[in-house]
Order: structure tokens, then sequence, then C-alpha cells
């Protein structure tokens, strides 16, 4: 199974004109909105005072994950568990596995 | 409404195979029931349309900490073209750029080429995960830290995490 992850979005944002370019079109960006308005505060909220605004990437990161079966002894050894329970750093983290349904 | 994503061509690059999504499983399972959050419902004029989207998120915060977004603008054609860039990365990799890219977790960050030998690293028990992790020095210094068969690829990669959210479109280096 291979997994896309995608977290911590971050950038430098010297313009209210990038602000609202990022509100509105990256996924990021609209979701930080979204969970703004979740928590009744204002749209840019979450981008403004959450969210890194280091260039580039600040402490996030893109990851290509490639899933091997855990087969044999290794899934014994696992009690057939694929990942330990975790917490992410950072403000979101997104999983895109689809179409596989599951969340890592 | 939010822009299209229109990923850079692919004119001129190795022909990369395209990645064949597994089956779906047959087995019962007990599986946990997700709200469904349409992310475009955010760009609705009805205010109603998106107060109810709000209420929907809430709920899923609270029930079951998990956020199921359709809709967030990119295709499942696009997404699937990262995923055949995985698979070209995983399948491609020399061993001399596994040796030279492997991580160091416990520097704090996870940049660099996962093993499947644990979270170290230093070769641990197997756990049948490899990674290859894009941090800042990845997209700054392309040309030195990210194996050579991704090179051709780095527009597209920069492109997905500008759409994703990594920084605002144009101000990303290209290379």
């Amino acid at each position: 199974m291979l997994s896309a992850r995608y977290a911590g979005a971050a950038f430098q944002a010297d313009t209210l004109l990038i602000s609202e370019q990022y509100l509105t079109n990256s996924v990021n960006g609209r979701l930080l909105k979204l969970l703004s308005r979740v928590l009744e505060l204002p749209d840019d909220y979450l981008f403004d005072n959450v969210q890194s605004h280091d260039w580039p990437v600040g402490d996030g990161y893109f990851r290509h994950a490639l899933f091997y079966p855990l087969l044999g002894e290794d899934k014994e050894r696992r009690k057939g568990v694929r990942m330990y329970g975790h917490t992410d750093y950072g403000t979101t983290t997104f999983l895109f596995s689809v179409p596989v349904t599951a969340g890592e | 409404m939010a822009a299209p994503f229109i990923p850079p061509p692919l004119d001129g690059k190795p022909e990369v195979p395209t990645w064949l999504p597994p089956e779906p499983t047959r087995m019962e399972l007990d599986w946990a029931s997700l709200h469904t959050i349409d992310l475009s419902l955010l760009d609705s004029l009805d205010t109603k349309v998106v107060d109810g989207l709000v209420q929907l998120t809430k709920t899923a915060i609270k029930d079951d900490g998990f956020l199921y977004l359709i809709n967030y603008g990119i295709s499942l054609e696009q997404l699937h073209r990262q995923f055949s860039l995985a698979q070209y990365l995983h399948r491609n990799i020399s061993d001399d750029d596994k040796k030279r890219l492997l991580w160091d977790p416990q520097q704090g960050v996870f940049a660099g080429f996962k093993r499947r030998l644990g979270w170290k690293r230093e070769a641990g028990d197997f756990d049948g995960i490899e990674h290859f992790n894009f941090y800042r020095p990845q997209f700054e210094d392309s040309e030195d830290k990210v194996p050579e068969c991704i090179k051709p690829f780095m527009d597209e990669i920069v492109a997905f995490c500008e759409v994703c959210g990594c920084s605002v479109p144009g101000r990303y280096p290209a290379d």
C-alpha cells in the first residue's frame, strides 16, 4: 500500500493578497478557514496565529510512503498492528490514502 | 471559488508506470463510520449551506476525531499521479542514494530515506514501512538531497505541495 502525506504547511505571507489566495486555493488554507469558523473565530485566525509562516515549508513535510505486508514472525511480533499509536506534531496532517480506506 | 489545480506537463520526462490501487478488502470489519466533509461547500454563497458544513465539521471533530474530506480541489487522477511518482521513487532509488540520504530521526527531523527497519537511523526490527520524506532542505537543494530518480519530477511534487498548502504558487524554487 502506498500513501502520501503532507503536514504543517507554511510559507512567508507578506501581503493580504497572499493570505487570501492561500485561504481560497490551497487545501490547507480552506481547512484552516473551516476550522476557524468551527471555533467561531475570524476566517484568517488560524492562518494568522497558528500556521508557521517560514518560507518555504517551515516545519512541514511531504512524504512518499510505501507499506509492505507484515507476514509471519513480523506480523506476530507486532500483533498485526501496522502503525502503533502516535501523535503528529503540527496543526494539520493530510493522509491521502484514497481509495484505500485506512488512516495510515 | 477555488482556482482549479493544473499540474505541470509530463513532456520529455521518463515514463512512470501507473500505480494500480489495491482492491478494497473483502473482510468483514468493524468500520468506523466517519462524517463526510465536502470542502467545496465552503464556497457556497448560501450561508445556510456553509453553516451546515461548519456544524457537520464540529460534529466530526467531537464524534470521530478524523475529518474525511472530499472535493478538496485535487482530482483522483492528479492524486494518483503522486502515488505513481511515489511508487517510481521507491522502485528506482539506488542503493547509493539509500545510504547517502538515510534519515536521522533522532536529530528531530524525519527528512530523507527511511528503511523498513524501524524509526531510527540504525537498523532495528522489520516494520515494512519505507519512506522518502521531503522537508525544507529537500526542496531548497533538490540537486543534492533527493534521490536521482525523482529529480525530473520535482516540479510536480512542488506543484502538489503548493496546492496542499506548502506555499503560495509561484513563490517556490522550481528546482
